[in-house]
Formats: C-alpha cells, sequence, structure tokens
C-alpha cells in the first residue's frame, strides 16, 4: 500500500485545515458502540496493540514532503487506548455524549499522534467503546472495518486490498482527466448560480461541537425507507434523507440569506461487503442542490433531486472530482480549501454536510463477547455552515446524528429542525 | 449477457466470498448490492447493451437475481 495520501485523503486533510482554521480541533470523526456489559479492559488493550502490528498504518505520522503528505508507518507504535474508570464517573453531572464530543474536539498535531485511538467509557452494567479517527487516514467505511478487523482477530486477514482511487486515475489518460476535471468546474460553478442558505446565527469564538442524536425504531425505519424508495428511487434512498433535511431547514425558519440548499456529500467507490481496504478514503464527493421554492413542495423536491442525481451520476460528475483533488494536491490546503469550500465572491457553498453510510458493514453482534446494542457515528464541521448530518442503519434502525457547533446554532432551532426532519421521514 | 453482468457486479459493486458460486437466482440485494450501486449497475447496463431501462421500472423486483435483471434488460431490447 503506497505511503502517500491519495487525492481524496489530501482532501479530507484540506477539510481538517478548514476546521482547524475554524476554531476546532480537525477533521476528526467517531464511531461509538453501546455494549451492554463491562468490557475486560485487558482484553481491548491486547486486541488493540495485535491490531496495530496487523495495520501499522493505524498508529504511522503524518509529514509533508514538498507539496504532498506520506505516512510513515511504525511497527513499534502503541495504539493509543483510554479508559475512563466507573469511579470517575458517578458524578450526576457527568455527560457521555459530551464526553465523546470532547474527545474529538481535543486539538492534537496531525503530525506527532496516532490517526486511530481507541476510547472506553465503562459505566454500571454497560460499556461504550468509541473508535476516534483522523479523516485522512479513513472513510467511515474503512472506520467501520477497522473495528471489525480489531475485535476480530481469530479471522483471516486479507491482504491490504485495491488502491481504488489510485487504480482510476491511472486508468484515465492525460485527456480523460483534462475532460473530468472540467466537468468538475462545471458541477462546482453550477453550485455558484444561488447563494446557499447557512445555518449560521453568527461567528463566535467559543466553538463547540453539539450533537443531537435519533434513532428510529424497527417499524418507522422500514416505513423511512419504504417511502425513501418510492420518492427517489431505490437508487437514491441518501437523497431522501437529504431532501428531508432541507424542508426541515426551511420549515424550522432560517434568518440568514439565501436562496439555495446546497449539500456536498461523500460517494463510496469501496465494493460493498469487502473487508479491505481498510484504510485510505475511498471517496469521492457530489453535490445536490435545490432553490428554496423546490424545498417547499415534497411533490416537486424529490423527483427534481432524483433527475438531478441521475444526471450527476450518468455525466460522471462522481469520477470528475478525483482528478480535480489531485491536481489540487499540488495547492497549498489553505489554497485547495478556498476554491472547493468558497465562490469567488467568498460566499460558503454549503448549506450543510451530509453524509449516508447505510448498514454498518460487517455488522457486529457482539464485541468483546458483549452484546452490542446500538451504534452512531459523530464527525466535526468548519463554520460554516456549521451543520453535518450523518445516517446510519444499525440492527435495522436508522440512527441520525446531527453534529454542528454550538454557538452557531440556536438550540430551540435545532430542536426544531430534528423535529421536523422526523416528522419529513415519516412522510407527516 | 449474465456473464457480463455478473462479472461487473463482482468486480466493481459487491464482495462475495466466492463468485463462480452465485447463481442467476441468488440474491443480489441480500448480497450487498446498494442504492449507489444500483445506480452504477442501471448505467452500466443501458451503455454496455445499449437500452434504456425506465425509471419507475427501477424496483427490487427487477433488480434482485441475475436472471430478473436479465428478463429486464430483454424486455427493453
Amino acid at each position: 500500500m503506497s505511503n502517500q495520501l491519495n487525492p481524496a485523503d489530501q482532501f479530507t486533510l484540506m477539510m481538517d485545515q478548514e476546521i482547524r482554521s475554524s476554531g476546532m480541533a480537525g477533521n476528526n470523526c467517531g464511531i461509538v458502540l453501546e455494549l451492554d456489559g463491562v468490557i475486560d479492559e485487558e482484553d481491548v488493550q491486547q486486541k488493540c496493540q495485535a491490531f496495530a502490528k496487523k495495520f501499522p498504518r493505524s498508529v504511522a505520522r503524518l509529514f509533508q514532503k514538498g507539496r504532498h503528505y506520506y505516512w510513515k508507518n511504525s511497527r513499534q507504535t502503541p495504539l493509543p487506548v483510554f479508559f475512563y474508570k466507573p469511579d470517575a464517573l458517578q458524578s450526576p453531572d457527568f455527560d457521555r455524549h459530551r464526553k465523546f464530543l470532547d474527545i474529538i474536539n481535543t486539538p492534537v498535531s496531525p503530525f506527532d499522534s496516532a490517526p486511530v485511538e481507541i476510547h472506553v467509557i465503562i459505566e454500571a452494567g454497560q460499556s461504550f467503546v468509541m473508535l476516534r479517527w483522523f479523516h485522512p487516514v479513513c472513510d467511515a467505511k474503512g472506520a467501520e472495518l477497522v473495528l471489525h478487523h480489531m475485535f476480530n482477530p481469530e479471522k483471516d486477514l486479507p491482504d491490504s486490498g485495491d488502491l481504488i482511487i489510485e487504480s482510476m486515475l491511472k486508468k484515465w489518460t492525460f485527456w480523460e482527466k483534462i475532460k473530468y476535471t472540467w466537468k468538475a468546474f462545471s458541477m462546482i460553478r453550477s453550485m455558484e448560480k444561488h447563494p446557499s442558505v447557512l445555518p449560521l446565527l453568527s461567528e463566535s469564538a467559543d466553538k463547540k461541537p453539539g450533537l443531537r442524536r435519533i434513532v428510529l425504531n424497527r417499524e418507522d425505519s422500514d416505513k423511512v425507507m419504504s417511502l425513501a424508495i418510492k420518492n427517489t428511487g431505490i437508487a437514491g434512498i441518501s437523497l431522501y434523507f437529504v431532501g428531508c433535511m432541507m424542508r426541515a431547514m426551511e420549515q424550522a425558519g432560517n434568518d440568514n440569506e439565501g436562496q439555495a440548499y446546497c449539500v456536498p456529500y461523500a460517494v463510496n467507490y469501496r465494493r460493498s461487503r469487502a473487508l479491505v481496504p481498510v484504510f485510505g478514503n475511498q471517496i469521492s464527493f457530489i453535490f445536490t442542490r435545490a432553490e428554496k421554492q423546490l424545498v417547499q413542495s415534497r411533490e416537486r423536491l424529490f423527483p427534481y433531486l432524483r433527475e438531478q442525481h441521475k444526471q450527476t451520476i450518468k455525466n460522471r460528475h462522481d469520477y470528475a472530482m478525483l482528478p480535480l483533488m489531485q491536481l489540487a494536491s499540488w495547492l497549498t490546503l489553505k489554497r485547495q480549501g478556498e476554491i472547493v469550500r468558497y465562490t469567488p465572491d467568498g460566499r460558503e457553498r454549503s448549506s450543510f454536510w451530509f453524509s449516508y453510510t447505510g448498514n454498518m458493514d460487517p455488522e457486529p453482534e457482539q464485541l468483546a463477547g458483549l452484546p452490542v446494542t446500538n451504534m452512531y457515528h459523530l464527525c466535526q464541521v468548519a463554520s460554516p455552515p456549521a451543520m453535518a448530518v450523518l445516517v446510519s442503519k444499525f440492527q435495522g434502525k436508522i440512527v441520525l446524528s446531527f453534529n454542528y457547533i454550538e454557538s452557531q446554532c440556536d438550540p430551540d432551532w435545532i430542536d426544531s429542525v430534528v423535529k421536523i426532519m422526523t416528522a419529513e421521514l415519516r412522510g407527516q | 449477457m449474465l456473464q457480463n453482468l455478473k462479472s461487473y457486479i463482482f468486480k466493481e459493486l459487491v464482495f462475495v466470498d466466492n463468485a463462480d458460486e452465485f447463481t442467476e437466482t441468488d440474491d443480489l440485494l441480500d448480497a450487498g448490492l446498494d442504492s449507489m450501486g444500483i445506480m452504477r449497475l442501471v448505467l452500466y447496463i443501458e451503455e454496455a447493451f445499449a437500452v434504456s431501462l425506465p425509471d419507475d421500472e427501477l424496483v427490487p423486483e427487477n433488480l434482485r437475481t441475475l436472471k430478473s435483471l436479465e428478463d429486464w434488460i430483454n424486455q427493453h431490447k
């Protein structure tokens, strides 16, 4: 496996710089698994260190050489594992979610720390395992694979897997890359027709991540998936969530100016159910966008988003971002950020960031011998847009994570958005 | 046609332990064919077999197995 960050890795490193420059800790993400029972600390330690030996990328260090970035692997470095013991947590004020948010918002140097960490909170009869990962090392699906390989060490380890992004870029000729890059520029330019609606209240020095998490029951989850297939098609399920979120923001009221909701989201090139590659971001990203007038009507919005998505894929706009990211990797991270996030007159393009990771795959029934009862993703976000919505499925239940910057989003407004979003998803 | 479909699906979209043993009546959705994979598969079919597949026929019944995919494509040839 190459030690150089691929263009998608470097894109997420650019986002790390953007998040840091907006006053947060960086492009850190987390998966939290809730376990029924008290976990064996020694067992977790052993599994983590065995994983680090087999997958040295998990404890590698980032370094810069010229314009590009690389990982320096080491088989001698331990994987950081932190336990938060019950005795220290007896305070009634202890807020578990706040603890997880503080963990991903603790600033560490991207060059001097491991890109993967395990944090375990142990409470009475329950344990909460959080994988914190630095986004340039892997995407959300890769993070699910880290947990899988870490806690299933008895299984045969596959090889490191294909370099998906690198292979795609290698097979294109110079002129094909030029053609795709032009497409990508056209797509980005089309986002500039109307200013984006932003959830931002105001710029504030005090920036802390906030999280609202909703888990729909199985019955509701089945109903939502049926409505998604009905409204945006079996090939566009994520668009149903994006559309409902646009409508929730619109109905919750938004005092900021803006004429359209513009939403960037990742597309993943991994083969479904593949256990490798674990590391490397195997993603690109695309935008979906709708003007406010369209957002007011479900009947008009969903067919519009569906057709837009079809044209995006048909015109290979998802592939188009790859050579653009490769080209951009020769620029400084700061310049990359300016080009991708802002229009030439300085307006943020994104209303919110979105990610639909689908079913956790492989889905663990048990972790370290304890039944897994719940799972959710969390992430950091730059300001603006100050909000990222992550949607996943676990044990047949839809999990919605609303990640935002507390001082920049009115808590009543967030509550309202979450309430309307869940009603919209149910078709109410 | 079946071999082309099978080759594309298991090379590009879905990983299964032994693709050779996957039959034309095995369930592709259970095997892991997801939303984005379906979109890519439809575009591949339209290009590779020179057919146009209507959006309103993009339903699980037509996508469930290699055989149902083949039948669906043949209806539009």
